[in-house]
């Protein structure tokens, strides 16, 4: 080879590139038109003779180590159903009703039963008369005090909230729905003044739901 | 055991709660092909029962602790990335390891433990089909068996493909068609050498 610079230049530039061959050139076609993800009729066909082949089976030693893995784990059906693990099933009313407000509760209601107790038996003047309740539809709960005489009584829904799915013990899921009220009593007395109470209250419906 | 007594299996399934019964259902659908994949991914058997416990595990603690973007729908995505992840990272211990020990004797022992363990289901196919198909799995470049792998036997499309492999679904396609092409390959020679009947 000619070891002059300009010659070399010269006797390089003579030289080209190989050519494309026809199969990396299809391919690039079928890039450029988005069809180098379809498949032709043959490797469909090749494709289709290989899934024949099942995978083997899981072995059982690997399924039940798998299986405990996953043994406390909610399972999501799909965004809104979740399958919970049995030991949790009473999780959601454990949590919702922790100790403290147990005892708030009881203390709420020794608060109201210390309050309209006194008020009934011994001092009837204890409390500032309020003002006259107008009646209320909704059937006022029994109250065995002959000073104190129920007037009207209202359930006021001041929340409802999903709480989730659990399962019961016959394996039938339920939403656990939270409902909140705050109930809103008037009392009479003999004289005619009105004592108004109220009391917040949180019930748990269980409703039947479709898992899938 | 269970193998042995039907009926104690079924007792122990009707003692399950209903999320560790979706659990099992789940893994008796998906696991044969996550595993399957396992196997490609790894040397041995037992390297691909780990890798695909660990990988399960690792979408557990993302599904309990609500970390995981998704629904079940992209429970298998994650899993195929895992496992290969996971597979990579033996490997490069398993590499070092050798290194070290010059351990050659352990491999062997490995390969005559693995003939026992058919990637795929003795019941549908003829031994002969099925360890030329498992040999020429292992045979070809790793970057065609595994695309091969997640196309067949876990249904996964091309882009889900590229986005497990890091690649895009038109290099996926490419790597696909050219192992089909050498399988075919393997699979026709065998046959002209007797090796299968069909």
């Amino acid at each position: 080879m000619n070891q002059d610079p300009a010659s070399l230049g010269s006797e390089l530039k003579q030289l080209f590139p190989e050519s494309l061959d026809s199969s990396l050139l299809s391919r690039l076609e079928a890039a450029v038109d988005g069809t180098l993800t379809e498949l032709s009729p043959e490797e469909l066909r090749f494709e289709q003779s290989l899934r024949s082949f099942l995978p083997a089976p899981l072995p059982e030693d690997l399924k039940n180590r798998l299986a405990t893995v996953c043994h406390h784990v909610p399972f999501h059906v799909d965004e809104t159903i979740v399958l919970f693990p049995k030991t949790s099933t009473n999780t959601p009313t454990r949590r919702n009703l922790p100790s403290w407000s147990a005892a708030a509760a009881v203390a709420l209601i020794a608060a109201l039963t210390a309050l309209i107790d006194p008020i009934a038996r011994h001092q009837p003047d204890a409390l500032a008369p309020q003002a006259a309740a107008t009646p209320s539809p909704a059937t006022p709960p029994a109250n065995p005090n002959p000073y104190l005489i129920p007037a009207s009584f209202n359930r006021g829904l001041t929340a409802v909230h999903d709480e989730g799915i659990v399962w019961k013990s016959n394996d039938q899921p339920h939403s656990l729905v939270r409902v909140t009220y705050q109930d809103h009593m008037t009392l009479k007395d003999q004289t005619g003044r009105t004592f108004e109470v109220e009391q917040p209250r949180t019930e748990y419906i269980l409703v039947p739901a479709k898992t899938d | 055991m269970n193998e042995s007594n039907p009926m104690a299996h079924i007792s122990t399934a009707s003692h399950l709660s209903p999320a560790a019964s979706a659990w099992r259902e789940w893994l008796e659908t998906h696991g044969p092909k996550l595993l399957l994949f396992a196997r490609q991914q790894t040397r041995c058997h037992e390297d691909a029962k780990d890798v695909f416990q660990d990988a399960l595990v690792k979408l557990v603690e993302k599904v309990n602790s609500g970390d995981f973007v998704g629904g079940q729908d992209a429970w298998q995505s994650y899993i195929y990335t895992t496992i290969r992840r996971l597979a990579i990272d033996l490997s490069r211990r398993d590499d070092r390891r050798k290194r070290r020990e010059n351990n050659v004797s352990a491999d062997a022992e490995i390969d005559q433990l693995d003939v026992f363990q058919s990637w795929f289901d003795n019941d549908t196919s003829d031994d002969e089909t099925r360890t030329q198909l498992e040999r020429g799995l292992k045979d070809l470049p790793e970057k065609f068996s595994e695309v091969i792998v997640m196309k067949v036997w876990g249904d996964r499309t091309f882009a889900e493909i590229g986005e497990t492999l890091g690649i895009s679904q038109n290099t996926a396609a490419s790597r696909y068609r050219y192992g089909l092409e050498a399988l075919k390959r393997h699979l026709s020679s065998a046959r002209q050498r007797g090796d299968l009947s069909i």
